[in-house]
């Protein structure tokens, strides 16, 4: 059989067959028998999947449904509100026809997270607002925290810690403090064109010949 | 004020607070620098020899108060990483050293604070220097054998 004639029995069974082709196709379906179980094997088909559908829609909990019926009545209720109140009434009456519909208030919700979170909700901008507010002021304090980038300096020539300036742009070593236990320190700064060499030379006290 | 405005002025702050103790939690990573470690022997012998690791150091070697000696000898050799306030201990064949990055001075020097010992432990020389990233510091004193014995050290 042809894909063509498929595809049309498809379309019959969907019900989306051009009226025009809807008598030819019956007619092969009352002749053929070939042609009257594939129609009904999709049909049993369809029933499958919608069959799966309802089930997985089942799945979702009420209290999923109870809280996406809430964030419509709030929305609609702060529509309302901004309209100056002038339809709440007609709300209130709809509300007193259908005392089940789900724009009726909920009930209190179970414990302080509940009342917690719905209070998030109504909120979210302002807190989201304040949070990132506080995260660009906090930035700058982050990269510009004291006692970070001064020692950590990676700029050296050969990908040390320091720079290595020049030769002729350093400066003496200094010698700070120089302690020789049971001897005599002599510092002497040597300098040539590889830069400075502070020598700190120790004579032993007991030395008769020192250098 | 309206209670809106508060709200978010309370987050604000809540997250400021928060995001501030956090970043002064966090803790900045310990500076720290190259040291190359050279303690060289010095003699004298018939034949000026001068070990090709002491090159940069070539020229000062053949002037007082080393020119008392002509062949100097790299003993050992060693390159640590200096952390700062972490004193860096450093076996010598003749004694032992211990180093400590004080701190980076102007982002271009080590202000190091340097104890050697010899090889009876007992401590020969204890000091703090500031010296420029390339630059050399040694120490020396003279050995009983009349021989020379020197502590090189640079940092980069």
């Amino acid at each position: 059989m042809p894909a063509r004639d498929d595809i049309e029995l498809m379309q019959h069974a969907d019900g989306e067959l051009p009226v025009g082709q809807r008598a030819s196709v019956e007619a092969r379906l009352e002749r053929e028998p070939d042609a009257r179980a594939k129609v009904e094997a999709l049909g049993e088909l369809r029933d499958v999947v919608r069959t799966r559908l309802e089930l997985a829609a089942d799945d979702v909990s009420d209290h999923r449904f109870d809280l996406l019926w809430r964030t419509v009545a709030r929305e609609i209720d702060s529509r309302d509100a901004a309209r100056g109140g002038a339809s709440s009434g007609a709300r209130a009456r709809q509300r007193g026809r259908d005392s089940t519909a789900p724009f009726d208030d909920p009930e209190p919700s179970a414990g302080w997270w509940g009342r917690f979170t719905g209070w998030l909700d109504r909120y979210r901008g302002h807190v989201i607002t304040g949070a990132v507010s506080a995260g660009a002021v906090a930035a700058p304090s982050l990269i510009l925290r004291p006692g970070a980038p001064p020692d950590r300096g990676v700029r050296a020539l050969g990908g040390g810690a320091i720079d290595v300036r020049p030769a002729a742009m350093r400066t003496a070593p200094e010698i700070e403090s120089l302690d020789t236990p049971g001897g005599e320190g002599t510092v002497i700064n040597l300098v040539d064109e590889d830069g400075h060499t502070a020598v700190i030379w120790v004579t032993p006290d007991d030395t008769v010949e020192g250098i | 004020m309206s209670a809106r405005t508060w709200l978010a002025c309370s987050a604000f702050v809540a997250s400021a607070v928060v995001m501030g103790g956090l970043a002064h939690a966090q803790p900045a990573a310990a500076p720290s620098v190259t040291a190359s470690i050279l303690e060289v022997s010095a003699t004298t012998g018939k034949t000026p020899s001068i070990d090709p690791e002491l090159k940069p150091l070539e020229k000062k070697l053949t002037r007082p108060p080393f020119s008392s000696w002509n062949q100097f000898k790299v003993l050992m050799k060693t390159q640590q990483t200096l952390v700062k306030r972490k004193p860096a201990p450093i076996a010598l064949k003749v004694g032992k050293a211990t180093v400590t990055l004080v701190e980076i001075v102007d982002k271009s020097k080590c202000r190091l604070s340097v104890t050697i010992e010899d090889a009876k432990g007992k401590q020969i020389v204890n000091n703090t220097s500031t010296v420029e990233g390339g630059d050399y510091l040694v120490y020396g004193h003279s050995l009983p054998s009349n021989e020379g014995h020197l502590l090189a050290l640079t940092c980069k």
